[in-house]
């Protein structure tokens, strides 16, 4: 019961070896890497940095063991009350977390998990993604040709690009009719895709 | 005819008076060669130079063409070529100017000036101002950049990946296909796609404001 209530109330400022801001940041180390595509986070740099009294290979336990249940958590994408089962059962396991860590890692997932999420579909994308889009109306106000004044004219330019590679850039060129063209294509697209989260 | 080509090189800057006609203040040295030399030709070579030309103006392969006529006429191929040059710069020019503003009595007058016979007038003639005006990709400077000639579109939902094992997540793949030829295959995330839409709701609707908003509006 004393457990509990320590649960409940916010880490003393000196955390000890086991402490929430040294495994929350672990974790966040962990999510750099695996996540967020940062590189050049090493084991060696997470130990030095967050466990400095450790030993390598008590360290490398830990991140495995962190590593290996975010991951469960992220790859079943947990709601709260999976995580909360999920949690509970690893910390009655033989080796498996005090709830002063299953604590942190709930914590850390419930700031992280969208951000997480949106990294994991990600890597399934391997084909090119409209990164962004950008657009202008040219109107003519001087032409050799006298029926191209007054003709609004789009130009737009789409990034396209796929992980990890130099974007490509798509200049496109629109008249009112293709921009209308293009509207109309957007809405049954529009249209598709409600009736199809409407019906899952 | 092999005088009338060597006269080429030494163009003269005037013709017929030097009025600047639709050809501008300096006739084309090939075009006023040409109209000299085509009073030589015979009305059935004349129209099939005329195809070829047209042709031409449309972007297509005239080798063929040009051989067959000349293995069927006393024509040089080197002769060949200058007429269709200047036929084709003549038509060329022609067909730079607006139908709004140029008219047929205006181009028929400026031909006649160059002595072209009557009858080749009307035939250059019917290819400007009649319904046989050639759709050409050499003319028509005014697109620099592609358009989206084609747009297929498909709604995918990933149920499970390697990294998810649920993730039941709508995507939206397009195929555009351009004026120049080439295809673009994407994938436009939810989100992005409801920024797509809204950008190009936005883009019609700056167009249609700037065409109620333009004071330039010139009348013929």
């Amino acid at each position: 019961m004393a457990a509990a209530e320590q649960q409940q109330q916010q880490p003393p400022p000196p955390p000890p070896p086991e402490g929430c801001r040294p495994l929350s940041a672990l974790l966040g180390g962990i999510a750099q890497a695996a996540y967020y595509g940062k590189a050049g986070i090493t084991e060696e740099l997470l130990r030095r940095q967050l466990y400095p009294e450790a030993a390598p290979e008590e360290f490398r336990a830990l991140r495995a063991k962190m590593g290996g249940l975010l991951q469960s958590i992220a790859s079943a994408d947990m709601d709260l009350n999976q995580l909360e089962a999920f949690l509970t059962a690893q910390t009655k396991k033989q080796g498996g977390i005090t709830s002063d860590q299953a604590a942190v890692i709930a914590k850390f997932w419930k700031n992280h998990r969208i951000k997480i999420r949106e990294s994991l579909i990600n890597q399934s994308r391997w084909d090119n993604v409209l990164k962004n889009m950008n657009w202008r109306v040219d109107l003519k106000s001087q032409s050799r040709h006298i029926d191209q004044i007054n003709t609004p004219v789009a130009i737009v330019e789409m990034e396209l690009g796929k992980n990890g590679q130099e974007s490509e850039f798509l200049c496109l060129e629109f008249d009112e009719a293709k921009v209308n063209q293009m509207l109309k294509k957007l809405s049954e697209i529009e249209e598709s895709m409600t009736s199809l989260t409407q019906a899952t | 005819m092999a005088a009338v080509g060597k006269t080429m090189a030494y163009g003269h800057s005037e013709s017929g008076g030097g009025r600047g006609g639709f050809l501008g203040a300096r006739v084309p040295a090939e075009v006023e060669a040409m109209a000299r030399a085509v009073r030589d030709v015979d009305k059935e070579t004349f129209r099939r130079l005329l195809k070829v030309t047209v042709n031409a103006l449309e972007g297509k392969d005239c080798k063929e063409s040009v051989k067959l006529i000349a293995e069927s006429t006393n024509l040089s191929e080197e002769q060949l070529a200058f007429l269709i040059s200047g036929m084709y710069t003549l038509l060329r020019e022609a067909l730079r100017l607006p139908l709004s503003t140029f008219k047929q009595e205006v181009f028929k007058e400026d031909l006649k000036e160059l002595r072209i016979p009557e009858d080749f007038i009307a035939d250059f003639s019917s290819i400007v101002f009649g319904n046989r005006r050639p759709v050409s990709e050499g003319t028509a400077q005014r697109s620099r950049l592609p358009s989206v000639q084609d747009f297929k579109w498909r709604v995918d939902v990933a149920i499970s990946t390697s990294s998810l094992a649920r993730a039941l997540q709508p995507s939206i793949l397009m195929l555009l296909k351009l004026s120049d030829g080439t295809a673009h295959r994407f994938e436009v995330p939810v989100a992005k796609f409801q920024e797509l839409r809204y950008n190009v709701a936005l883009i019609l609707k700056e167009m249609n404001d700037l065409e109620k908003r333009s004071i330039l509006k010139i009348q013929d």
